[in-house]
């Protein structure tokens, strides 16, 4: 695959062909999620790492002003194992109204959940970015 | 091709010949005889349980395809290479920004590579806009000083003179981090004030001063007002004016790469900071001093973790 048709294909992947993300939240009720959990995987905190690579660019590609915070707290040693792996839902008014849990979740499941949580509309298909290869002359 | 390749070296890990005698075998095409004769001489050995596969491989591909070899070019050659590369670079940036497919007005891309950086920390979000530079060999590099409207990081400045009239002003003006004349000097030297500013503009009667006593503190961290470099001058007003916010920049390579912007920032204040490089690269090119002067090629928006993007930059 060439260089240009690789970047298209990651262009795609964040605006058209990741589907379940592509929603537009209710701006009036919610300012935004915060997503809290470790830095690498164990512990069941692969589904949330996945979320935020696969999911969350689109979801704030399509929500420009929907604030995403990411925390990922740093446990290399694996000690720890209270450390939480929660997605906080907040408010306008700046409270948070509701917290999923991530541990040992799949990130398909955890978006799902976010979905039945949170007021949104689906983007119609024929209203969504796709870049099209253009070949040069 | 590279099962050639393959067959090759697996033969040679079977005969256990060094590694550096892979460039002889590249460029010498390989008959099936000589294949023949090394497997075989590693069967009379008995190296390796399986050389039998090694050689079969091994026949079979010299059956089917040669390696080419690869010709050294005489000195003529490569200038004549060279000469259409350049011709090539050049009429690939003469080529209008809008037709390359990674095209993008600003807006959209900065859409694109917030999207990208979505959860990164705020240290990491760094917005570059990158030019290539199609210049002919022995033409010195671009290189200038740009003044962003909102710089990415709020500088903190130290200015040092007799004059309290005119630091007081400066203080207020600029929002200087550290201002004074010999006791302030002092109090650094004592430790009573930390260096933790960023550039520091001295008046030419505080240089000597300055350099006796703080040359070996500030000057380690390149800090010291010097009038080579341009932070010394009677009239300091001036002088902060337009030093206060520039950032240098210069060609590396065959590009130029300037840090624009956060993720955070408003797009209106990206493309201010994008006008305010373009001026500053344009100056550069301008004020180049040779007969035939560099151009400027394809230009990309890029983030630390995002996508590169081709934007209208000429």
């Amino acid at each position: 695959m060439s260089k240009v048709a690789a970047q298209i294909r990651f262009l795609n992947a964040i605006s058209f062909t990741t589907r379940k993300p592509q929603i537009l939240i209710n701006a009036e009720k919610y300012a935004g999620i915060k997503l809290t959990f470790q830095v690498k995987n164990h512990n069941g905190h692969m589904g949330a790492r996945s979320l935020w690579k696969k999911y969350l660019p689109t979801l704030q590609f399509y929500n420009p002003d929907f604030k995403i915070d990411v925390v990922r707290i740093k446990n290399p040693d694996k000690k720890k194992k209270d450390i939480p792996c929660t997605l906080d839902i907040i408010a306008n008014d700046g409270k948070v109204i509701d917290t999923l849990d991530m541990r040992n979740k799949m990130y398909d499941d955890i978006m799902d959940q976010l979905l039945e949580k949170i007021d949104h509309n689906v983007i119609p298909e024929e209203n969504l970015i796709k870049i099209e290869p253009k070949i040069a002359k | 091709m590279k099962g050639t390749r393959y067959s090759i070296s697996s033969t040679m890990n079977i005969l256990r010949i060094p590694a550096r005698a892979t460039v002889a075998f590249n460029r010498v095409p390989i008959r099936g005889g000589l294949l023949a004769q090394c497997t075989s001489s590693s069967q009379s050995r008995g190296i390796h349980s399986t050389s039998n596969v090694g050689a079969e491989e091994a026949a079979s591909t010299t059956t089917s395809a040669t390696i080419p070899v690869v010709p050294t070019l005489s000195k003529e050659q490569l200038k004549k290479r060279e000469l259409r590369r350049l011709s090539q670079r050049k009429t690939e940036a003469k080529r209008p920004a809008s037709i390359h497919p990674l095209y993008m007005p600003v807006v959209e891309a900065l859409r694109y590579i917030r999207a990208a950086e979505v959860g990164r920390p705020s240290g990491q979000q760094t917005i570059t806009l990158t030019s290539l530079v199609v210049n002919e060999k022995g033409v010195a590099p671009l290189n200038g000083h740009i003044s962003l409207p909102r710089p990415l990081k709020a500088l903190k400045v130290a200015v040092f003179s007799q004059n309290e009239e005119l630091l007081t002003r400066m203080k207020e003006k600029y929002h200087c981090h550290l201002v004074g004349g010999v006791e302030l000097i002092n109090k650094i030297k004592n430790g009573e004030v930390k260096t933790d500013f960023d550039k520091a503009f001295a008046s030419s009667d505080m240089a000597n001063i300055l350099s006796a006593q703080l040359g070996k503190t500030l000057g380690r961290r390149g800090l010291l007002p010097n009038a080579k470099k341009g932070t010394v001058s009677d009239d300091l007003e001036s002088l902060l004016a337009d030093k206060i916010g520039s950032l240098p920049f210069r060609q590396t390579g065959n590009c130029i790469s300037i840090g624009i912007g956060k993720c955070h920032f408003s797009d209106e204040e990206i493309l201010r900071n994008i006008i305010a490089a373009r001026s500053a690269v344009m100056k550069a090119l301008s004020e180049q001093k040779s007969k035939k002067p560099s151009i400027l090629g394809k230009t990309t928006l890029s983030s630390t973790h995002g996508p590169g993007i081709v934007i209208d930059f000429i």
